[in-house]
């Protein structure tokens, strides 16, 4: 969503990188994914310890691991 | 905000399977999971009390197949034993030696590392060197593709193993079935399944493949519930990967039509056994080292010449 629209922050990790995205308020992990581009058949996301469903709310301040599936078998 | 629960209990789920429509929650994911390995084990017809050698990478598809070995060895009457090839890639093979340490370690499983640079003198790091300045005759993953397959059957027939498993999952086995489409390889196909190397050559270890109904998102999360820390490096040769193009694409029609890799995995198994079938297929011997090759000097030999010329 664009800065001015209501929205929520969530932190992204992803290998080396982190970076901060505003996704709409009720966005799921499938839209975060989509929204940077990945196909969620490739990510894996975590939230802390707990490996997260891609049809699961994202909350303010969210912290998501992710996880490339590609990554070196 | 509610969260998605697994559809088989009242837990929170942690893989939504887009085909089946399944939510799972870790205990449900990992029956579901190691039903897949049962089910490619179970086609393979186990010898008791065999001797299992696992080809592994430190990676998480290694990872997560040497848990659920670990996990079944005794339904199975399995021996195993973990092996891991060095290839010789500065900052990438590090961890994933660490990874593999640890985890042959927490399960319990006889570990080995043997490396490139002990079996046939170079490092893939100066190999790949060698093959830059002498034109790029040789991709990266075509040299470690041919001296990691040599190695590990090798090794494995050394170390008296009735049996070489590698982590090779669905996803591996569809860009493999559509690559050999688009060469018209059709005596490849026959011979890619759960089970090879039967009857093909003497000195051929059977291969088998335990997570060939795994698609490659389930053994990643697989690996993360049983513990698998991904290292965060990435090969630095995989830019020159053909496979790489092919499966973006395969994965976009598995996103658009969830169960794609699924059908295309039955479609191969369903026109293998119609295609030519492993007797009419004939190994030699390699005039040079002794190991099976289809041509006069196989190609492990045939590349240590061109990397020594």
């Amino acid at each position: 969503v664009g800065c001015d629209e209501p929205g929520i922050t969530v932190k992204v990790l992803m290998g080396n990188r982190k970076f901060e995205v505003k996704v709409r308020e009720g966005a799921v992990l499938e839209d975060l994914l989509k929204a940077l581009k990945l196909n969620p058949v490739e990510i894996v996301g975590m939230r802390g310890n707990e490996v997260v469903p891609d049809d699961e709310p994202l909350r303010e301040g969210d912290i998501i691991r992710l996880f490339w599936t590609v990554a070196g078998g | 905000m509610r969260m998605p629960q697994c559809s088989f209990c009242s837990e929170r789920s942690v893989i939504y399977i887009r085909d089946k429509g399944w939510h799972l929650c870790p205990e449900h994911f990992r029956e579901y999971y190691l039903n897949k390995v049962r089910r490619a084990l179970n086609l393979v017809k186990l010898k008791k009390g065999a001797f299992m050698v696992l080809g592994l990478s430190g990676g998480k598809d290694s990872f997560a197949m040497l848990s659920a070995l670990a996990k079944l060895k005794g339904e199975y009457g399995l021996e195993l034993m973990a092996l891991m090839i060095d290839e010789g890639i500065s900052g990438y093979v590090e961890p994933r030696l660490r990874v593999f340490k640890e985890a042959s370690e927490a399960f319990e499983i006889p570990s080995e590392i043997v490396s490139f640079r002990d079996h046939f003198g170079y490092r893939l790091d100066e190999m790949v060197r060698i093959s830059m300045s002498k034109g790029f005759t040789y991709k990266p993953c075509t040299i470690c593709g041919v001296f990691k397959r040599y190695l590990l059957n090798r090794l494995a027939r050394e170390y008296r193993a009735d049996y070489l498993a590698t982590g090779h999952n669905m996803d591996d086995e569809v860009q493999v079935f559509l690559m050999n489409l688009l060469k018209g390889n059709l005596a490849n196909i026959s011979r890619d399944w759960v089970v090879s190397g039967v009857r093909l050559h003497e000195k051929f270890v059977v291969r088998v493949k335990p997570l060939y109904y795994c698609e490659e998102k389930e053994d990643l999360v697989y690996a993360l519930l049983e513990g698998f820390k991904p290292p965060e490096v990435e090969c630095p040769y995989l830019l020159y990967s053909f496979r790489g193009g092919l499966r973006r694409m395969i994965n976009a029609l598995e996103y658009l039509r969830p169960g794609t890799k699924r059908r295309m995995l039955a479609l191969k198994d369903a026109l293998r056994p119609n295609l030519m079938p492993e007797e009419g297929v004939s190994i030699g011997t390699c005039k040079e080292c002794g190991e099976p090759s289809s041509d006069e000097v196989c190609k492990t030999c045939q590349l240590l010449n061109w990397l020594r010329s």
